[in-house]
Formats: C-alpha cells, structure tokens, sequence
C-alpha cells in the first residue's frame, strides 16, 4: 500500500493552466480522481509501462484532463457570468446606496424646514390666539361698553341682593354687582365667600361676608360639602344672613348671572308673600327636545334657585330655615333620589308651606332652559323675552374658554348668532377674565 | 248659579268593588248626585251597568286615543286616562271637575271641595300640606319619596272650565301618549310627577290642605289621628277622604304592601275600625272574584296574552305602527305577528318581543348579556321556559 501511494503524490507537471479560480478547483479535484482509476486498473506491485518508463499516473492524468476540458470551459464561462453579475449589481447597489444617501439628504433638509414651518405655525397660531383673545377682549370691552352706555339706570333698590361665591368663582361676584350698579345704582349687594381663609380682595363692587359669619359651624359645612356644593348648600342661609343684615327684601342671585333689567317686578311679584320663585319655564317647552328638556326640568326641580326673593319677614325666616335644615346634611346630585343639590328641594318647599308666590314672567330669570322657547329682542340694556324686560341674565354652565359655546350642559344649544344675547356674553366673559386674572 | 261639579273616577274591572264601594259613599254623603267612572277596560261580563251605583264611560267615550290599548298597560291606562276624562266632563258642560282615584273613601260633605274646584283653574293636593322637622325619620322617609313620587298625590285632583286648564289637562295627556311608568331615570312616576310642572304652566292653582282629605301614609308623620265621637279626625280635621292607597285588603295588617312593615295598621288604633269596614265592603262588592278579573286589552284576537314587552315595542315604533291597523288583531301583516317574528337572521331564532323585554328588563339583560351573539343558544333554550312564562307578564319597569 506503501508502494501505491508513492506515485500518487507525484506531480506530473502542471495540470493547471493558471485561466483562473475555476481550474485550480478541477485540478484537486481531478487528483483525487486520478488515484481513484489507478487503483481501479488494479496495479499492485511492478507494472509493465513502469518498466518501459511510462508514467500510468500521467497517461490517466491526461486522459482526465482531456475529459474534462469541456465541463471545465463552460465552467468558467458560468463563472466569468457570474462575475459579471457580480459586478454588474455590485455596481448597482453602490448607485442605490449613493442614490439613498441624497435621499437622507434631502430628508434631512425636508424635515429641517419642517421643523422650522412648525415653529412658525405655532407661533403664528398663539399670535393668531393672542389676537382673537384681544379681538375677545376688545369686543368684551366694547360691549361692555355698550350695555353701559344703553342701560337706562332706575335708581335703587329697596331690596338687598345677596349671592354665595368661593375664592375660585369670586368674579361672578364682580360681574354680579357691576351689573346691579348699573340697573340700580347704590343698591348693596352682599356676597356670601365660602372660603375658610381670609383673602385680600382689594376694592369691591361688594360686601363679603365670611361664611363663618353665616352659619354657626361653618367648618362643618366645609367639611361636609365639596367645592361648588358648598356653595349652593349655603343659598338658605346667606339669604338669612341678608335679611339679617337689612330692613327690607333680599333677592337671591346665583353665580354666573348679569342683571340687566329692572329686579322691580320681582319684588312686585314677591308683594306680601314670604317667598318668590320663578320656575325653570312658564309654558310646556318646545321643539324636537321638548320631551328630554322637559324630563329634565323634572328631575332638576320646577322652580330654578337662580333666583329668589324673600320678604324680611319670619314666615320667610321659617322657610329658609327649613330649607337649610335639608341642604345641610345633604346638597347632592342625585336625581334618582329626587335630589339636584340644593334645587329640588324648593319645589317641596312650595308645596307645605303657604305664602310662597309663584313668579312666571318670561323676563324675569332668562338661563339656557328656557331661551330656546322665548323670543329675545332689543338692542343691549332694552332685552326683551317675549315683548317682556329681561330682569336677570343667567349663563350657568358658560366657560369663558369656550366662549361659542352658551352652555356645558348642552353644548348646541343656541349655536351660531344670538343676536344681542352675544354681547351679554361677551360682556361678562370680560368680567370674568378681568375680575379672576384666568387667563383662557 | 253655575253648572254643577263631576266626581270621577277611573278603573279597570278588577277594581270593579273599589269603584262601587266609593260611589256608594259620594252618594251617601251627596244625596241625588252620583259620580262617574270611566272603565278603562272592555264591559264587565254579566254586569247590569244601569244598575251600578254611577255613571259609565268607556274610552271611546272620553277619546283616549285607540293605540293607548295597546301603549299601555292595564295599570297605566287607568292612571294615565286622568286628562281625558277630565277634560271630557268640562267639553260636556261640568262647571268644575273632581277626579278622586278609585281606591277612596267618602266620609262627609265635600262641598268646599266642588267650590273649590270650581274657583281655580287647577287645585292640586300637596302629599305634605305642612312643614316637618326632617329629623322625625318617618318625615324624612315620607318626604324621600315625595321626592321621587312628586309633590302632588294624583288621587284627588280638580279643574274648571277655564282655557289653562284646558290646555293643561291636554299637556298632561300628551307626555303620557307613549305610556305611564314608573321610571325615576326619567322623571316620571305614573301619572302623577308630570303634576310637579303644573306651577309652570297654570297661574291659578289652588292647593287644597285640609288635613282631613286625601289621608294615606303620607298624612302621618307628626299627625295625630283619632277617632273623636266616633268620626275619624286628623289633626283636629274629621277625615273626609280616606285614601287605601297600596293597601291590600288580603294582608289587612299592612297599610302599604309596596312598604312592608314600614306602616302597620295597628300602628293607627283610629284606623282599625275603618280599615275592617273598608274591607267587609269589599268583599261585599265582589272583591274575591273581581280582583282577578282578566283584562279586557290583555289578550290579542286569538286569546294569547299581551306582553309588557310587545306594548313598549308598538308605543316606541311611532307612526310606523299604523300600518298594523288593530294591534289586537293576529294573522298575517298583524303587529302580533310582527312581535313574534325573528328579530334577526340567525339560529336559532330569537323573537322581537324577547329583545324587546330584553332591552327593558335588567334581570334578562343581566342574565343574557349578549342575546344575539354568545348568549343566543341558552337564551332560546330559556324563552321556552317556566320562568320565561312568568317574566313574559311582569312589568318592564317596576310597578307598585
């Protein structure tokens, strides 16, 4: 075996003709052949032809070699093909990498310029913002202006008006009394402040009674009642309170009201009863919403607690103490329960006790209940509903930072213009911003 | 001297005894006048009416509009024919009309009361006629649910004549016209909490006080009621309206079934005596065979129940329901068929009236949460049951 393997590992001259990658392949591969044929022909030992000098080994090696000449030339055809391609997409994919890399390029500078398009949008939208609330202010102003300039003054009052605030809605008070001073100058005005601290207020269109000054455990109440629930648990009393602190009439003004009529026909209507409430509406509401309006009337209560009057007298006192007596413990949003905060309870109260007058004047106490099924006229300081003297504006549920929408309780109410209605909004959104320092 | 003052009623047959036993004890107390009561159900079988001891009158009669049969249930139709029937005995001449709820009790002259009714436009009965110390728990409980039930009891209601009331009463109708419930989600309770926005809407509204009238559970609280020489007196008033109401003559010793325990008769010595008698007269009047008397409106044409459910559907479905014509009848193109038909293409075949008890039923919805989709199978599997029997004639809201 010895003797078989010399020969195999003798190089009869070169097999390869250095034409590339492809024959140096063929040529390890075609040693191995080589050996395999020899040991195929089954020489062991001395052969013939090596006596005579002839090498086998060459003799196959050349025989291989003519074989497998043609296999080897298409070979190198495929791979010269191939090394075409090679180069071809190698060539290719550098384009497209150079091509990609503009494309970054270009992104980059794209979104560069966006980012700066973007800094000025914004910046154009706050000017733009900042504009439109000046153009706000400015209109609030003008008609602020307005209403000033068309209310016709009746003089005072002989009434007190009374009304609960907290620090947080301590503007409603300003726009409140500002209004009262213009219908009815040097008429008071006293505010009931739920708060339990002292707070500088500055100068006052107002007298600010501290609730402790109201009730005897106003830290009770606070603890009690949240936010603006304290502030309606409070009506009874700071009604009390008024009456305590004058000769004549309160009338009760919730929050978020302007006065812009004459209050005269509200004590009229009062006239020798102890109270005066006026319902939410005075004819059946209207329209494709007349039934959920309707509804909830219902659960809110018949009379709106907006606004009240009630006469200096004990039969007044009575009833503001059994009203108290209800809201004290509880002042809820409930309406399964029959319970919306201190409201529904007014509607029992007009049931068992006597003396309470019923006030149903389309102009007396105009709120988005009831706007939709009344004609408003006139120009600002004439409003009229119905051909009758708007006495009291209420805007419950206005935010002066949606000042286009008249009402959060039903944000489509009235949309679009609403003729001199606007500019009360406006006017007391300018109160408002003016009087809280909010910025919207 | 103006024209007289109608004393009505309103019932289904089954308070047949209830209606008798009242206008036996108007007349007694009002001699040659007599009340009337509109039935507000087909005529009681075997029932002489000329010889019942008041006038009667139908639906028809009073214009309840004919798709109110079928929008409202027994007890609703009842309540809710209130405005018609007021409204009928005005058009037909009454100078004034007094509607009491059939369930009362005359016990004296009630003549300030036809004066009454003839004086204001509207007079109403607050269910507390005065303030209470809300700490007495049984006020705070009553005035709970005054709250939720409205101010005004819609047992002892008047009207005259006049265009506010007019138009009143025909407000009052048309806020019942898809039905009367019980549904404190939206602010109705029956007839009676639409009453609440009559200060709205009327400006002559004369509230009547007299403790003596309109006594029920509500009359309690802080009252003293005794018997004084005999006669019934409720903070020093003699009761001249006594008013059963929830009362169930089978558990005499509870005042308001729908109150349990809350209020019991021997709670009220003065009551006892009159309680009994009220109920010796009933049972006198029929109430053993009456109180179950089928309802005339309660079955379609082929004598198969009306279920709460499909009433709610035909009240919902609008103008659309015309097309039905009769809502009682069966057969092809009928509303009864309407209702049993699938109420989608999928297996196996749930029926409309099964989705529409669904919709208004929580147990069922609780039950079933996903009818058409997860829960299809064992819903079909339970509308054939006993208990799907049973729920098919229970209100969709709850009643009392």
């Amino acid at each position: 075996m010895t003797a078989d393997r010399g020969p195999s590992r003798h190089h009869d001259g070169p097999v390869t003709g250095g034409t590339g990658p492809g024959e140096s392949t063929g040529h390890a591969g075609g040693g191995a052949a080589i050996d395999d044929l020899i040991r195929l022909i089954g020489t062991t030992g001395a052969t013939p032809w090596a006596t005579e000098g002839i090498s086998m080994r060459a003799i196959v090696h050349r025989a291989y070699l003519r074989a497998l000449r043609p296999y080897l030339r298409r070979r190198a055809e495929v791979d010269a093909a191939i090394v075409r391609s090679l180069r071809g997409i190698t060539a290719e994919a550098a384009g497209l990498r150079a091509e990609a890399g503009a494309i970054r390029e270009v992104l980059r500078v794209t979104e560069d310029r966006l980012e700066t398009l973007a800094d000025a949008l914004a910046s154009a939208g706050a000017r733009a913002r900042g504009a439109e609330e000046r153009a706000r202010r400015a209109e609030g102003a003008l008609a602020l202006h307005l209403i000033d300039a068309g209310t016709p003054a009746r003089g005072a009052l002989d009434a007190t008006i009374c009304t609960v605030v907290s620090r947080a809605t301590i503007a409603h008070a300003h726009a409140l009394a500002r209004s009262v001073e213009r219908v009815h100058p040097g008429t008071r005005v006293i505010a009931v402040i739920t708060d339990d601290e002292a707070v500088d207020l500055g100068a006052l269109p107002f007298v600010p009674a501290h609730l402790d000054a109201v009730v005897a455990d106003a830290h009770a109440w606070r603890a009690r009642h949240d936010g603006i629930a304290l502030e309606y648990a409070a009506t009874p009393d700071a009604i009390r309170f008024a009456l305590d602190q004058a000769d004549g009439p309160v009338i009760f003004i919730k929050q978020e009201s302007m006065v812009v009529g004459s209050l005269q026909p509200v004590l009229d209507g009062l006239g020798h009863s102890a109270l005066a409430l006026i319902p939410h509406v005075v004819a059946a509401p209207t329209g494709d919403d007349a039934d959920e309006r309707t509804r909830d009337i219902l659960l809110a209560g018949t009379f709106n607690g907006g606004v009240i009057a009630a006469a200096n007298s004990a039969a007044a006192r009575e009833m503001l103490a059994w009203w108290s007596e209800r809201v004290r413990g509880e002042c809820v949003h409930d309406v399964e329960r029959g319970r919306h905060f201190e409201q529904r309870w007014l509607d029992l109260l007009a049931a068992v006790f006597d003396g309470v007058a019923v006030l149903r004047g389309p102009g007396l106490n105009v709120g988005h209940w009831n706007i939709g099924d009344r004609v408003l006229s006139g120009a600002p300081g004439h409003l009229r509903a119905d051909g009758h003297e708007v006495a009291v504006l209420r805007f419950s549920g206005f935010d002066p930072g949606v000042p286009d929408v008249l009402t959060r309780y039903a944000p489509d109410r009235l949309a679009g213009s609403r003729g001199a209605l606007d500019t009360y909004l406006a006017a007391f959104r300018h109160e408002l911003i003016t009087h809280s320092g909010m910025r919207p | 001297m103006s024209a007289p003052v109608a004393w009505v009623t309103a019932a289904a047959c089954n308070y047949l005894p209830q209606v008798r036993v009242l206008a036996r004890s108007f007349t007694d107390h009002h001699p040659g006048r007599r009340m009337t009561v509109l039935i507000t159900d087909a005529p009681p079988p075997g029932v002489d009416l000329a010889a019942e001891p008041y006038d009667v009158l139908f639906p028809d009669d009073v214009a309840i509009p004919p798709g109110w049969l079928m929008t409202h249930t027994r007890k609703a139709l009842a309540a809710a024919s209130k405005p018609h029937l007021m409204r009928h005995v005005l058009e037909r001449g009454a100078g004034g009309v007094v509607f009491v709820d059939p369930d009362m009790i005359v016990l004296g002259p009630m003549t300030d009361i036809d004066t009454h009714a003839i004086r204001h436009s509207l007079g109403l009965r607050p269910h507390l006629t005065r303030p209470g110390d809300r700490t007495d728990d049984a006020l705070a409980f009553v005035e709970d649910q005054v709250l939720m039930a409205g101010m005004f009891n819609g047992g002892l209601i008047t009207a005259s004549s006049t265009p506010e009331a007019a138009a009143f009463l025909h407000w009052w109708a048309s806020v019942q016209d898809q039905g009367c419930a019980h549904d404190l989600q939206r602010a109705e309770h029956f007839d009676q909490r639409w009453l609440d926005l009559a200060p709205s809407m009327v400006d002559d509204i004369g509230l009547v006080r007299d403790p003596g009238l309109d006594v029920a559970f509500w009359s309690m609280p802080g009252a003293e009621i005794i018997l004084a020489g005999g006669t019934l007196m409720v903070d020093r008033h003699p009761c001249r309206l006594l008013h059963f109401t929830g009362f169930i003559p089978e558990d005499p010793n509870t005042l308001v079934a729908y109150f349990g325990d809350r209020f019991r008769l021997d709670a009220v010595p003065a009551f006892v005596d009159l309680y009994r008698a009220y109920c010796d007269a009933l049972a006198r009047e029929g109430r053993a065979t009456w109180r179950a008397a089928p309802y005339g409106f309660g079955t379609f044409e082929d004598g198969s129940p009306v279920p709460d459910a499909g009433r709610r559907a035909y009240a919902e479905m609008g103008a659309e329901r015309h097309r039905f014509g009769d809502p009682f009848r069966t057969g092809r193109g009928s509303f009864h068929e309407w209702l049993a038909a699938p109420a989608d293409d999928g297996a196996p075949p749930i029926p409309r009236e099964w989705m529409e008890a669904h919709a208004h039923q929580p147990r069922i919805h609780g039950m079933f949460p996903d009818p058409l989709g997860e829960d299809r199978h064992r819903f079909h599997a339970w509308i054939g049951s006993a208990e799907a029997r049973e729920a098919r004639q229970q209100p969709y809201l709850m009643e009392r």
